[in-house]
């Protein structure tokens, strides 16, 4: 396979952007026409060497991609372990980016969205931006001496991320060589999500329920927001003070600092997965915020993945290690969760299912260990487990669609806390709390 | 005190005109017919209107000086550097318009000349070409000390910001999005263009391109 050239600028006009897309399209293109002329030619098909060629150009035309296109690429991969590591660890790290707004149009969108200036409202107010956010930009401001983070949404933003969908589409469909028709609740669990990370007046209610929901979380803090002074794209919130991780890590912080961390982290979203069964799906290390403390903040609630209840039975009772030797029982599990079908043939259901076993078996391990170590070993065998997994033909070129949608955003929110935890290098207590049992009991063992 | 109530008659004036262009989709056939519906004397008209199409010009001219007239008390304002001032106006322009959106639409849009060409718009093309005048332009753009620059002088640069405007305007006449959030979306990516495309370097190029067309075509 062909490396990927070192990324030199990034496109990002519209047109760009638009540009690229069609010029993946025609490279799909051209390996295809090699193709049938290799095969009228030999007469022998090598639709593996297509395969190969088609991921390598896509891989560098995504590399170039920013924007909501590159969002909804880097979920549908991580899902199926299509990328190689070097994408998936960039792409975890992407966030939407657009030219910062001029103040003039700072106090426009503000003025738009609350009907006052911002200086009419904070005695204070910084027009230069103090961090990108995923679809806004965060400004700081203060009142009555507190400080404050006013998010500003860029005008237009919903329309270009339906725009950015449309061009994406007929690339990923590519990707995973399915239909647009096959492909097609993927797509929307991604647009829906999208979409409401647009909607802070639903970001703001979340923020407040799990604030109030995880107040007794030990470690965990965050911000207090104000209703009063936001609207559908305006979100002011206090100003957290703290560190990115990696700041954070750069100041070397002890074990034990870290340790208690990442226990906290843990803890949270132990809690609002099991209990509140609605979880923070943005786990980018944008939003999280590490002080001396021993706390992190966590902000940006703009996307919330809403566990259903029959999803929450059929998926979760997978990461027991007495539910992965029950056959039948997993069986039964996958068929739910579509990875299998009935209609399969046997061996395609074996090794799928072993497949997934595996994989699953690995991803369970911390709850299944009273005290886990999380390393970057780990993350490695989790990475190599995924490459093996993907030599698989059915998952590889799949006959059809595999997976349901609501795993996307929970593997993905996973993926980014194991990360943070190997970065923190932690060793925390993660044995299956209560709900392991509840769990069994509903699957009647 | 005589001032006010003048200054409130034409205001009244205009109002009647734009309530009565909304509701009949025309202008009034003649002043005497606005007078009679506003109950004013026609020789009062006179005192601030010499004919119908001299309210007509007058409107966007209005909607342009209160724009800046709201923005002059605003410290942001102020305080910024030119090429935000001229932003910061635009947004201004757009959010008065909002009030007059009907009249606007029905005066100047699906109209086969653009706005800019249409009569009766001399006097809002004045006011807004002397604002982009005043501006110091030359601390927006280090580099227009150039001597090409000198002789284009600063009206050839208020003109490229007009006929942005204008090309804006057009957009805004057919924006259908909430808030017309795409028109300010539209504003911010044009007028930073533009102002990074005026760089003289840049400039030259294109008067080199258009001399070079310009001289294919005589011949």
């Amino acid at each position: 396979m062909k490396q990927p050239e070192v990324q030199e600028s990034i496109v990002s006009s519209k047109l760009g952007r638009a540009a690229k897309l069609v010029g993946t399209g025609a490279k799909i293109g051209t390996n295809y026409l090699k193709y049938y002329a290799k095969k009228s030619i030999t007469g022998k098909e090598d639709k593996e060497e297509l395969h190969t060629s088609n991921a390598a150009d896509i891989y560098d035309s995504l590399s170039n991609l920013k924007g909501s296109a590159l969002k909804v690429a880097q979920m549908l991969s991580m899902d199926k372990n299509l990328l190689p590591r070097a994408y998936t660890q960039k792409f975890a790290m992407s966030q939407y980016s657009a030219p910062p707004m001029s103040g003039p149009l700072v106090m426009k969108a503000f003025k738009n969205a609350t009907g006052k200036y911002p200086n009419e409202l904070f005695d204070t107010f910084e027009t230069k931006s103090l961090a990108a956010a995923s679809i806004g930009q965060v400004h700081l401001a203060t009142k009555e001496r507190k400080k404050l983070a006013v998010k500003i949404q860029y005008p237009g933003v919903s329309d270009s991320i339906q725009s950015d969908l449309k061009l994406v589409k007929p690339v990923a469909n590519a990707m995973f060589g399915l239909s647009e028709k096959e492909m097609k609740k993927y797509f929307e669990e991604v647009e829906e999500k999208l979409m409401e990370e647009t909607r802070y007046e639903l970001e703001l209610k979340r923020g407040q329920e799990i604030a109030e929901a995880c107040a007794h979380i030990e470690g965990v803090h965050f911000p207090q927001y104000y209703p009063e002074w936001s609207s559908n794209k305006v979100l002011v919130m206090d100003y957290l003070e703290g560190d990115h991780l990696k700041e954070f890590l750069e100041k070397q912080p002890s074990q034990e600092v870290k340790n208690k961390i990442a226990q906290a982290l843990w803890d949270f979203y132990e809690f609002q997965l099991h209990e509140k069964k609605a979880i923070h799906a943005d786990p980018h290390p944008g939003n999280f915020l590490f002080n001396d403390l021993a706390s992190v903040g966590v902000i940006d609630f703009g996307c919330i993945k809403e566990v259903p209840m029959d999803f929450y039975y059929q998926y979760f009772p997978l990461l027991i290690p007495e539910v992965q030797e029950n056959l039948d029982l997993v069986d039964r599990l996958l068929t739910e969760i579509e990875i299998i079908f009935p209609q399969d043939d046997d061996k395609v259901k074996e090794e799928l299912t072993s497949a997934f076993i595996k994989m699953t078996a690995l991803l369970s391990r911390p709850f299944n260990h009273k005290d886990f170590h999380f390393t970057q070993e780990f993350i490695d065998e989790i990475y190599a487990t995924g490459e093996e997994i993907y030599k698989i033909p059915e998952v590889k070129k799949p006959t059809q669609p595999r997976g349901s949608k609501h795993a996307l955003y929970i593997n993905r929110t996973y993926f980014g806390i194991y990360s943070m935890l190997a970065d923190l290098n932690a060793t925390i207590k993660t044995e299956a709390g209560d709900w392991k049992n509840r769990l069994m009991e509903k699957c009647g063992i | 005190m005589v001032k006010k109530s003048e200054q409130l008659l034409s205001d009244k004036i205009v109002e009647g005109f734009i309530d009565h262009v909304n509701e009949n989709g025309e202008n009034p056939k003649s002043v005497a017919h606005l007078c009679k519906s506003l109950k004013i004397q026609e020789s009062d008209f006179y005192e601030h209107f010499s004919d119908i199409d001299q309210i007509e010009s007058h409107i966007p001219k209005k909607i342009w000086e209160n724009a800046l007239y709201s923005l002059s008390e605003q410290e942001f304002y102020l305080n910024s550097s030119e090429q935000e001032k001229v932003l910061s106006v635009m947004y201004g322009f757009f959010e008065n318009a909002k009030s007059y959106r009907s009249y606007l639409l029905l005066k100047y849009k699906n109209q086969n000349n653009p706005i800019d060409k249409i009569k009766n718009m001399d006097r809002f093309r004045k006011s807004v070409m002397d604002y982009f005048q005043s501006l110091n332009l030359e601390s927006a753009l280090p580099n227009l000390g150039m001597p090409m620059m000198d002789k284009m002088g600063d009206k050839a640069v208020a003109i490229t910001l007009y006929s942005n405007f204008v090309f804006i305007f057009n957009f805004w006449l057919n924006d259908k999005s909430s808030q017309f959030e795409k028109t300010d979306a539209l504003i911010e990516k044009v007028f930073t263009l533009s102002f990074d495309l005026m760089d003289p370097t840049v400039l030259n190029k294109v008067l080199d391109l258009g001399k070079f067309l310009l001289g294919e075509i005589r011949k």
